[in-house]
């Protein structure tokens, strides 16, 4: 009979008969706390970051990674991938392609920080719209990493398992 | 498309065909389960071409969007717009932008902000020593605005070099006034307009010019290229100072680091 099956039964029909029964309830739910997540998240430092392009410009210079010709494109930019990509996770729309954004942004945010780390720079990440200088004494960059390294988690879950409950388009009641 | 479902159609043809072998009898059950593959596969079909058109709709708003934002964000920022330079500020070499105060050989340079709490730390310990070092003309201090922890930040700053119009002297008054007030915690809704005002009527700089330029915000813009010109030259917290140049690396809020740091430049020149 499996040898017979065509190619989606098979797969579906073998994590039906696999996998816990309270599995496909529990998934699909997963990833809406995903998106939330991630959506709420990625929304909140983005309009952080878009509210004042000199701050933003600031804190992308004080990394000290990127030439100065691309220090205004970059800081003027960024925070618009942040907030379309948070808005349209947040509606279930494109799920896939956002959660590779949002991951791919968390792994050059986690490099990023790393490499000021490593350089023995101190500034404030400008996670969360700091102007990158850090006035306060402490780094906080290891908590900073975790954060971004747990948000890319979600994100991977996301790119893996798009489809979830409470999505607009991108939803789990077509696969089942 | 086409390329990828021919191959799909092939495959189910022979597949189907054991199938049916296996049950000889049950002749119309091939059919309907024929009619299902290809029902599944146009659905299929359908959902792939409606996911490409809602990928290729989210990419296009995407860059489209990436233009509009760059364009606002640019006319936003205070590099694209015209500043008013005051007359008071150095305008040339490092020190541009920067108020000096006396004339010594050995340039000590500070960026601040009114309402960074380790300036006014320094403000106090090192303060003393270096307006010593200004008065027996060991060093020319200088202090540039970097004005980035909010906006009580630019207004502070703004105010102070509202009061450099009036004269030099009315800056430093400024100056003292606002790190000698520096509320408890930033951006508390402490440095008001009117609070501003009051002091530049305490300081003795309310002329008519200074009071509108406070009202106005006049220096504003001035103020967050100041800091935009700090952050290219690698200043990334407050206080940062230079000494003849060279940024200093030791403790910024203690007196002797200062004092010897500054001897040791005065020695190597």
């Amino acid at each position: 009979m499996s040898a017979t099956a065509t190619r989606e039964d098979d797969g579906i029909e073998r994590a039906v008969r696999t996998a816990p029964r309270w599995w496909p309830v529990l998934a699909p739910w997963l990833g809406t706390v995903c998106r939330l997540v991630v959506g709420g998240v990625f929304l909140f430092a983005g309009l952080a970051k878009i509210s004042n392009p000199d701050t933003m410009s600031r804190a992308v210079r004080a990394y000290r990674i990127l030439p100065e010709a691309l220090i205004h494109p970059f800081a003027y930019c960024l925070p618009f991938v942040e907030i379309f990509a948070a808005v349209l996770l947040l509606l279930g729309i494109g799920v896939r392609l956002c959660a590779v954004l949002t991951g791919g942004m968390l792994l050059m945010f986690v490099v990023g920080i790393c490499s000021v780390w490593a350089r023995g720079i101190q500034i404030d990440c400008g996670c969360f719209g700091g102007g990158g200088a850090a006035h306060v004494s402490g780094v906080t960059y290891l908590t900073e990493i975790f954060r971004d390294l747990g948000l890319f988690a979600l994100s991977a879950w996301l790119v893996w398992r798009p489809l979830s409950r409470l999505a607009l388009i991108d939803s789990v009641r077509e696969e089942y | 498309m086409a390329g990828v479902s021919r191959p799909a159609d092939q495959q189910t043809g022979p597949r189907t065909l054991p199938r049916a072998g296996g049950k000889p009898g049950d002749g119309s059950g091939v059919k309907p389960k024929g009619n299902a593959a290809a029902k599944r596969e146009a659905k299929q079909r359908q959902r792939q071409r409606r996911n490409r058109l809602i990928t290729g709709g989210v990419v296009g708003l995407l860059v489209i969007g990436l233009i509009i934002v760059f364009v606002v964000q640019s006319g936003r920022s205070s590099t694209s717009k015209k500043a008013v330079v005051p007359a008071g500020a150095a305008t040339a070499g490092t020190t541009a932008g920067g108020f000096s105060q006396g004339s010594g050989p050995v340039v000590v340079e500070e960026y601040g902000d009114f309402q960074c709490p380790h300036c006014e730390e320094t403000f106090k310990n090192v303060g003393p020593t270096l307006d010593k070092l200004v008065a027996s003309s060991a060093i020319t201090y200088v202090f540039h605005n970097f004005a980035f922890i909010g906006n009580e930040s630019t207004l502070t700053a703004n105010a102070a070099v509202c009061a450099s119009d009036v004269s030099i002297d009315k800056f430093w008054a400024m100056f003292n006034y606002l790190y000698s007030h520096q509320p408890a915690t930033e951006n508390s809704g402490f440095w008001t307009t009117d609070q501003l005002l009051a002091a530049l009527q305490i300081t003795g700089a309310d002329t008519p010019q200074a009071t509108a330029c406070v009202k106005n915000h006049t220096y504003n813009t001035w103020v967050n290229q100041q800091a935009e010109a700090a952050s290219k030259r690698g200043v990334n917290a407050t206080p940062t100072f230079y000494i003849n140049g060279v940024q200093y690396t030791g403790d910024t809020t203690s007196a002797t680091a200062m004092q010897a740091a500054i001897s040791a430049a005065a020695a190597k020149k």
